[in-house]
């Protein structure tokens, strides 16, 4: 197991430096945009988990991440609940929903299991957009369920600051937590199951198990992202459901590198920046995320982060004299042996 | 009472063949090649597209439009073998990646169609009037064309592979790949072969079910998630379930429609198909896979 210091350093001082970012560009635009790198890049790290590290191939994060700001919506316009209380039950919520879909569709294999979520993302999305009882307000969405009291606590001027450091704060935890879940025994588990299948089974590691606990504990962290989202856009409507929210996901993912620990923060980047420079065009943004993703696949099939990794271990590799690694496997003590530099 | 049963029945019968028709072409690419192809909705919009276009601007006459689009789709078909899925086929992570990759070009030819073509609806050309009525249900004449092109497509395509020297290959390598290769026949051929099949009935069954609807640059979508429900509850690669599931299917949205509200068709199938999958989790035809390690 790889040294864990660096990832959190690294990962910390990325936070400090968005931090500071307010104190150079008071620009309302660019927080906000920061605001949606932060809250995506943590969305994707937790469905790296699930997708890159777990293998589930699993498309019904998207809708997670809207029923979590539906959860709170609905609660703060017909019971007045503020947003500050039903963040954390939008988690258990969305990890409750995300145990529900998970049950039936974990038995299944890669194929099945992608087929069947994406079948539930959009049973969610015809169920609130075709709602007519008021409950999740249609195609029309809800608005004005309250905020997290950042106007009263920083007048309307500084809002947008509360939104942002509670973001990165958000941020944070969901890289975080992703991570040290790829380090615990349950990213062992997966490790095991993905390098011999009936060799882990045989040891008593249950495939299902572990992935619906993984399935459960991302859909939890993914809901409270979603709350937080949507009471930062003080709405939410079915517009979050559309099938370019998937993809552009998805891109952010692949772009990255699937199952790495900095893909989906590189894939984020990427894929934002191309929005970005797409503004002015925004009928051609889908067909050149989707280029660039299929250019990445078939350049790194792996992910840019993934290919960086190659790249810099080409780099360091030792300089100036020939390495041999010799394999001697008809010698008893079977160790890789390293020959002396030839000459 | 008698009466809307016989059309609801009726209307998911044309409802069914359609289905059949999408699903067998997904399920054909999945049990040959294990590509799992999300672009499949779109090349039926393409299709639908093409049709429109030879007919309205090339003022051919109506029944150019279905041999012209199945024409259009497999060259898209081919492209997509030769710029995607075939370099992806020679890299690692081949089933996820293409199944993005898919997905990507499904969005991208989405938002092509919009560019190009833009948002308002266009009424599909290969289209015939009139209707009869039988013991008061309405039957048009476009939907017995419908049903009529349908199930000539699939029985072409049974016999393309039962009878012919393709056929026996493309099955072959359904069952075997590695053995299939071993016997001197080309992946690459089959590769190719299969997707030009698939594409051209995507291209069909867009022809058919957008002169039911109208097209527009999204209509592939919904039909497609259904078709995917279909393979699932037939099992993916077996192409008799998919057939049987395809009429249960369209018999169920038809009743669903008519009974609870159109909103409800896609829920309730899915409650349907998850509720099969937990008894038998290859589907309802589907064989136990048996996973080589």
């Amino acid at each position: 197991m790889t040294n864990a210091r660096p990832f959190i350093v690294g990962l910390l001082s990325l936070c400090l430096a968005l931090g500071v970012l307010p104190l150079f560009i008071s620009s309302r635009y660019v927080l906000d945009l920061a605001i949606t790198f932060c809250v995506w890049a943590g969305v994707v790290s937790q469905w790296n988990l699930v997708m890159g590290q777990a293998g589930i191939f699993s498309l019904v994060q998207v809708a997670i991440f809207s029923l979590g700001g539906y959860f709170t919506a609905v609660m703060g316009v017909h019971f007045g609940i503020p947003p500050l209380v039903t963040i954390v039950p939008a988690g258990v919520f969305c990890a409750l929903f995300g145990l529900l879909i998970g049950l039936p569709c974990l038995r299944l294999r890669k194929a099945y299991v992608a087929l069947l979520t994406l079948a539930a993302h959009y049973v969610v999305y015809l169920l609130i957009y075709a709602d007519n009882s008021g409950l999740t307000g249609g195609s029309y969405g809800l608005y004005g369920f309250g905020d997290f009291g950042f106007r009263a606590l920083l007048s309307a001027r500084y809002e947008i600051l509360g939104s942002f450091y509670s973001a990165i704060v958000i941020f944070f935890v969901l890289v975080l937590v992703a991570y040290l879940i790829s380090r615990s025994p349950l990213g062992l588990a997966f490790r095991a199951l993905r390098d011999s299948e009936v060799y882990a089974s045989a040891r008593g590691i249950s495939r299902y198990h572990y992935q619906l606990l993984v399935f459960t504990i991302t859909s939890f962290f993914i809901g409270i992202a979603g709350s937080f989202y949507g009471t930062h856009l003080k709405l939410v409507d079915p517009t979050g459901f559309e099938f370019g929210t998937v993809m552009t996901m998805l891109a952010m993912m692949v772009i990255g590198g699937q199952g790495h620990r900095w893909g989906p923060l590189l894939g984020c980047a990427l894929v934002l920046t191309t929005n970005e420079v797409m503004r002015s065009l925004p009928e051609w943004r889908p067909i050149v995320v989707a280029s660039i993703t299929i250019a990445v696949l078939l350049v790194w099939p792996l992910g840019i982060a993934t290919a960086l990794d190659k790249m810099a271990a080409y780099i360091r590799r030792p300089v100036g004299r020939k390495v041999h690694l010799q394999a001697t496997p008809v010698e008893p003590s079977g160790v890789l042996r390293r020959s002396s530099p030839s000459r | 009472m008698a009466a809307i049963i016989a059309q609801t029945l009726y209307s998911g019968l044309v409802l069914s063949a359609v289905y059949a028709l999408m699903a067998v072409g997904l399920t054909l690419i999945w049990g040959a090649l294990r590509v799992l192809n999300l672009s499949h909705g779109a090349f039926m919009m393409i299709g639908a597209y093409a049709s429109w276009l030879v007919v309205s601007e090339l003022e051919l006459p109506w029944y150019f439009g279905l041999p012209g689009s199945v024409l259009v789709v497999i060259v898209f078909g081919a492209a997509l073998y030769f710029l995607l899925l075939g370099p992806l086929s020679r890299r690692p992570a081949f089933e996820n990646n293409t199944f993005i990759a898919t997905a990507a070009v499904a969005s991208a030819l989405e938002a092509g169609a919009l560019v190009y073509f833009g948002p308002r609806n266009k009424a599909q050309p290969f289209a015939v009037d009139g209707a009869i009525q039988i013991m008061g249900v309405s039957i048009t004449f476009q939907h017995i064309l419908i049903v009529l092109v349908a199930v000539a497509a699939l029985f072409a395509l049974d016999l393309f592979l039962k009878r012919s020297r393709y056929g026996l290959a493309i099955r072959a390598t359904a069952q075997q790949p590695e053995a299939a290769q071993l016997m001197g026949i080309r992946k690459d051929t089959i590769f190719l072969l299969v997707l030009a099949l698939s594409s051209g009935l995507a291209s069909i069954s867009g022809v058919l079910l957008s002169s039911i609807y109208f097209i527009s640059p999204v209509f592939g979508l919904y039909p497609m998630l259904k078709s995917f429900i279909v393979c699932i509850f037939g099992g993916l690669g077996n192409m008799r379930g998919t057939l049987y599931a395809a009429v249960v299917i369209g018999m169920t949205e038809a009743l669903v429609s008519l009974m609870l509200g159109v909103q409800f068709a896609l829920p309730v199938m899915l409650g349907i198909v998850i509720g099969v999958l937990i008894f038998r989790p290859h589907g309802l035809f589907g064989k136990q896979e048996i996973v080589r390690l």
